[in-house]
């Protein structure tokens, strides 16, 4: 590609025209049309800048997360239905697609699920209930915190940027293997839009992930010692560990990959010494604890839901600490699991598969405490139980089938098969969007002020579930009947188009699931003087969160709670404690734009980085830094709030 | 405290770039002997010239405990005559790793030759990259040296500059031991 | 929760266990009806892995139902749970031991079996095995047949209950993966490297193999033929190739090496010499 000074790769065959790229321009044009302006019209630009997007208050943080990650959860759903049709109709034909834009498709549709759909959802829900749930006020590092959610932002929109410019993702799998993803095969830009958007995310994710675990090992309530905290917080904890550890793997290999793409080097390319094998290696040592921290946030949930809807302690809390931390320690022993194919040989494939199993007994123990807890408890099947109870059936089944490909002949059957892809999303659906739809039931009330429409939730849960088993038992049948996976059209004599007709059903009985929340949540706002939670405990709670209004004050708690028990507040309530009622001042932080400066100058930095404009790649980081370095000598970065005014704000809620 | 917080928060940060730089390292092993037909460590490296390299960043590092020190004592003045000398040091060092770069490059010997010339410029070239931003960093930090009165948040700031400074040394001792020297000697 | 509701669950499970037993009982159910020794024994440790995982699985599920069910029947009367105030080691280390011992047991039974059907291992036969060098090509599959001299695309014949011994790379192709369902499990084909499959086929027929690793554009056609006979009609097969007009001459080979798909099924009644060693080497030292 011949390469200008000013516009480095761009040139006009760069801009949209394919059907789909003009579709998605119009697309991202027309709701950007509408929803400025909407703004203007309720006068609503200052109060969006100042209310939330400058916003250093994690709930506020929070819910953008919340609302970034439906947003891309949307597109991600149409890459899958778009999956789903070519699949049903490419039975000795070529379907509606062809291979190089399918290929686009399942790419997207992975990066957009993992980073920034299940990522921003969990990181949403940590921003609301963590500091709640320690009995702190915020995250450590505020401002970090919305940099953070900038960053992944930034990521999201360079991701989808290629519909405007440029016209082609990367086909190479989500995970961009080595050598498709080199410059021999691929030597356009559209894996540089892959590498760095997850660059962009994958740094607003390491940087949330040192904000909560600073937070969770510094900021907890006095008297909340490691063993009293909730089993969400544990779990949380550990996820963040592995974020810490991993995604630098990520940074790293991507970047390498990066190198031998923009410079020519030689890391992984076939040919002149380069390492394809290593590709593989590295980037599942980030991916297998990726997988890890998309599930162990949902078990968490899961133990704090069951608990709290059987009116029972969660059973075996020190050995549910234990699971979560052997489910760490272990994820990362076990990356190669994923190319038992690459011929690493018989003694290196078993103990990797060896050790894979053990994750087993882990999984085990936490599911025969759920089912424990549930036992000897007085249940009330509110909709966040018929999650868990879904959840707790795909889990076994899902892990199943992780167990039996952990064992390496059978993997050498089904590996690469739709055995696979129905195992993963088995996963992913069943344990962390089952948990992120429970959670977010759950915590509703909380965030909201009124509830979720009991009706339309389990009514969602119903699609839900059998629209998971009409859509992926049919994959796991076609696992067994030699179908490879990313296939975009097959010979109709193999006999799969039925069963991928089937599994299209089920889609769309989970699309309708999908409309059913949707309602759900317009119904509910439209009825939310009737749904309202005026106690600030809806569910009878056990832990700190429950003990604030709802929603809480932006500065979470008046007095920060003294802790002496493992489930404080369930303790406060056995205690009939009355709330302190003694304020004292404290510091909050103040909201800045800085962090969307940065991400901004971040964004053209990953522009340029793509498409290979150095000018604009320096201008970009230079312009990142400079705000870092301004931003360092801010003293005024937090904001004293005096007893008299948190008294107002207690009274005029009814605390005072 | 706040900045108990930030300095825990900091090294959180530093184990996460260690981490970074475990991958250029276990790049750098898996292709060292992939030289694709071209010259390999042994015959690139000049040992004289990175212990003087070696010797510049263990000076800095010295020199930059120093500086630290007279932060912690309030003499302003010599925190920054000692900053500046490690400055000057980490210069000179960056000064020389260009140079070593730019020499491999005339030769033909670029990062484009071999995946064994790719993962050494990449791991060297990354711990230079630090280094500057070290660089930067440390301007900054002077600057706000002569600026600022030297209350504990700022104090916390400038240690936190000391403590990538004597980072980005630690990984230079295994960049010396596995790239020069094990590339040397064995 | 309403009976109803609980009813809907287990009969959802009923159905897909059922839906799954009987699809897998047609012949197209590829993994579940192997034609060759090294898929047999696969399917062999499926089956016992699954059994043992059922084990826990199956009274685990009627576990959850039952105390599901016993939860949406019993009336509600106290306001309070009985909490769990005891926390007996003993019932902890009950709910740890039974899954070690299931995961150690499958566990052993793992590291034998990956030692035994490890693709790299030679069958036990007394006849020597037939070698056929793989080159996956974009997008297509070359075979060279070294002691036969001779070369196909796209097809291979083999006879069958004698062992072959695949030796796999790729040239002007990413990462492959060469898999015939019904004869054996997959293993990667990649530039520069040479990985080795062992397969014996146990019955005549004819089978599809294909790519099992995205490689690009053509990869859904990167189909071939699987051919197997009796040995011989397998002499008469070769010598049938050994008069065909192709010849793999490295001319023609750098032709195969552009990307193209679909191509035809060609038979090359001879074959370049130490083609597939030179093809490999190029990758690891610059060509003189």
């Amino acid at each position: 590609m011949k390469k200008n000074f000013f516009t480095g790769k761009l040139t006009f065959e760069s801009l949209p025209d394919h059907w789909y790229t003009i579709g998605g321009t119009v697309f991202i044009i027309l709701v950007g049309l509408i929803v400025a302006f909407i703004l203007t019209k309720k006068k609503r630009w200052k109060w969006l800048w100042k209310k939330w997007l400058t916003s250093t208050d994690p709930k506020r943080i929070g819910t953008m997360y919340m609302i970034f990650a439906g947003l891309m959860f949307f597109r991600g759903m149409l890459d899958a239905g778009m999956i789903w049709l070519q699949q049903s109709l490419a039975a000795d034909s070529q379907g509606y697609l062809s291979s190089d834009h399918f290929q686009q498709i399942f790419t997207s549709h992975g990066d957009i699920m993992v980073f920034f759909v299940t990522m921003g959802f969990f990181f949403g829900l940590m921003n609301w209930i963590i500091p709640l749930q320690i009995g702190a006020r915020d995250l450590a590092f505020p401002f970090l915190n919305s940099l953070g959610l900038w960053l992944t932002v930034s990521g999201g929109v360079l991701l989808n940027l290629f519909f405007v410019i440029g016209g082609q993702f990367a086909n190479t799998g989500w995970l961009a293997i080595t050598p498709l993803s080199e410059l021999e095969f691929n030597p356009g830009v559209r894996v540089d839009y892959l590498i760095w958007s997850l660059q962009l995310s994958g740094l607003g994710s390491l940087l949330a992930g040192i904000n909560f675990l600073v937070t969770i090992i510094k900021k907890r309530a006095p008297g909340m010692t490691l063993m009293k905290m909730p089993l969400f917080v544990w779990t949380s904890l550990c996820a963040m560990v592995l974020i810490i550890s991993a995604f630098p793997v990520l940074t790293a290999t991507t970047l390498l990959l990066w190198l031998d793409r923009v410079l020519e080097m030689h890391f992984f390319t076939a040919g002149f010494g380069g390492n394809q094998m290593m590709y593989i290696n590295l980037i599942w040592m980030w991916g297998h604890p990726e997988v890890y921290i998309l599930v162990l946030p949902a078990f968490g949930m899961f133990s704090e839901i069951v608990a709290t809807f059987s009116k029972n302690q969660i059973s075996g809390y020190v050995s549910m600490v234990w699971a979560a931390i052997m489910i760490t320690v272990l994820s990362y022993l076990v990356w190669l699991h994923h190319f038992f194919t690459m011929g690493a040989g018989a003694n290196v494939n078993s103990f990797f598969g060896i050790v894979t199993m053990f994750i087993a007994i882990p999984s085990g123990v936490q599911v025969f405490n759920w089912i424990l807890t549930m036992f000897k408890g007085r249940v009330q099947f509110q909709s966040p139980m018929y999650w868990f109870v879904g959840f707790l059936i795909l889990f076994m089944f899902g892990g199943m089938a992780g167990v039996f490909m952990a064992s390496p002949p059978a993997d050498f059957q089904v590996h690469n098969s739709l055995f696979l892809v129905a195992h993963f999303h088995t996963m992913i659906v069943g344990v962390a969007l089952f948990g992120i739809f429970a959670g977010t039931t759950y915590w509703f009330p909380k965030i909201m002020g009124f509830r979720l429409d009991e009706k339309l939730g389990k009514r969602a849960f119903w699609l839900w579930f059998v629209g998971y088993f009409v859509s992926f038992i049919p994959l796991y049948i076609l696992g067994f009947m030699g179908a490879t996976r990313r296939l975009d059209h097959y010979a109709s004599s193999t006999h799969w188009q039925p069963l991928f007709i089937i599994s299209t059903i089920g889609f769309v009985i989970i699309a309708c699931g999908c409309f059913t929340q949707v309602m759900q949540l317009i119904i509910s706002y439209k009825k939310r003087k009737e749904f309202s939670d005026q106690t600030g405990d809806p569910w009878d709670g056990r832990t700190l969160e429950w003990m604030t209004t709802s929603p809480p004050p932006f500065y979470n708690f008046a007095v920060i709670p003294n802790v002496s028990t493992r489930e404080a507040f369930w303790e406060m309530k056995q205690k009939k404690l009355p709330p302190s009622k003694s304020y004292q001042e404290f510091e909050l932080p103040k909201n800045t734009g800085m962090g969307i400066y940065i991400s901004v100058f971040a964004f053209f930095a990953g522009f340029a980085l793509v498409w290979h404009i150095p000018w604009l790649a320096l201008l970009g980081a230079l312009g990142a830094l400079t705000c870092v370095i301004i931003r360092s000598f801010d003293k005024h970065t937090e904001y004293m709030l005096t007893a008299e005014e948190i008294e107002r704000v207690e009274s005029s809620r009814g605390q005072g | 405290m706040v900045s108990d917080s930030k300095v825990f928060g900091f090294w959180v940060y530093l184990m996460t770039d260690l981490i970074v730089f475990a991958v250029l390292f276990s790049a750098f092993i898996v292709l060292r002997n992939n030289t694709f037909g071209g010259p390999s460590g042994r015959e690139l490296f000049s040992m004289p010239f990175v212990l003087t390299e070696t010797l510049l960043l263990l000076t800095s590092t010295f020199t930059c405990s120093l500086g630290m020190l007279f932060v912690h004592r309030n003499q302003k003045r010599s925190a920054i005559f000692w900053f500046l000398v490690t400055f000057v040091c980490g210069l000179s060092f960056l000064g020389m790793e260009l140079f070593e770069f730019s020499e491999l490059v005339k030769g033909g010997d670029s990062w484009q030759r071999s995946a064994f010339l790719s993962s050494f410029f990449t791991l060297v070239g990354t711990h230079g990259f630090h280094i500057s931003i070290g660089l930067i960093w440390m301007s900054v930090a002077m600057f706000r040296i002569y600026l600022c009165p030297l209350t504990s948040d700022v104090i916390s700031k400038i240690f936190r500059m000391a403590l990538f400074w004597h980072f980005l040394d630690i990984v230079w001792v295994f960049i010396f031991t596995v790239v020069y020297g094990m590339g040397h000697i064995l | 929760m309403k009976k109803s509701h609980f009813t809907v669950i287990l009969l959802t499970l009923v159905a897909a266990t059922l839906g799954i037993f009987f699809a897998l009982r047609s012949e197209h159910a590829l993994l579940v009806h192997p034609k060759g020794e090294i898929a047999r024994r696969e399917l062999h440790l499926m089956a016992t892995n699954v059994l043992l995982m059922l084990s826990i699985i199956v009274p685990t599920l009627i576990l959850l139902f039952l105390v599901v069910w016993k939860q949406v029947t019993k009336r509600h009367d106290d306001k309070k749970g009985s909490p769990n105030t005891r926390h007996p080691i003993f019932r902890e280390g009950i709910l740890w031991i039974i899954p070690l011992i299931v995961v150690l047991v499958m566990g052993v039974i793992t590291w034998f079996a990956a030692h035994k059907l490890d693709p790299y291992r030679p069958l036990q036969s007394k006849r020597t095995p037939l070698h056929i060098q793989v080159v996956a090509l974009d997008w297509k599959w070359l075979f060279i047949y070294p002691q036969q001299g001779i070369a196909t695309l796209n097809f291979i014949e083999i006879p069958e209950n004698i062992p072959v011994r695949f030796s796999l790379s790729a040239d002007g192709s990413p990462m492959n993966s060469f898999w015939i369902p019904q004869l054996s499990g997959q293993i990667y084909a990649m530039s520069g490297m040479i990985t080795t499959l062992h397969i014996m086929a146990n019955e005549q027929g004819e089978y599809t193999g294909r790519a099992a690793e995205i490689n690009g554009a053509g990869f859904a056609d990167m189909t071939f033929a699987v051919k197997v006979t009796s040995e011989s009609d397998f002499m008469d097969w070769i010598n049938s190739v050994k008069s065909s007009p192709h010849e793999l001459t490295g001319t023609v080979y750098s032709e195969l090496i552009k990307p193209s798909m679909k191509n035809q099924i060609t038979f090359y009644s001879s074959v370049k010499k130490d083609l597939f060693e030179q093809m490999v080497e190029k990758y690891l030292k610059p060509s003189s």
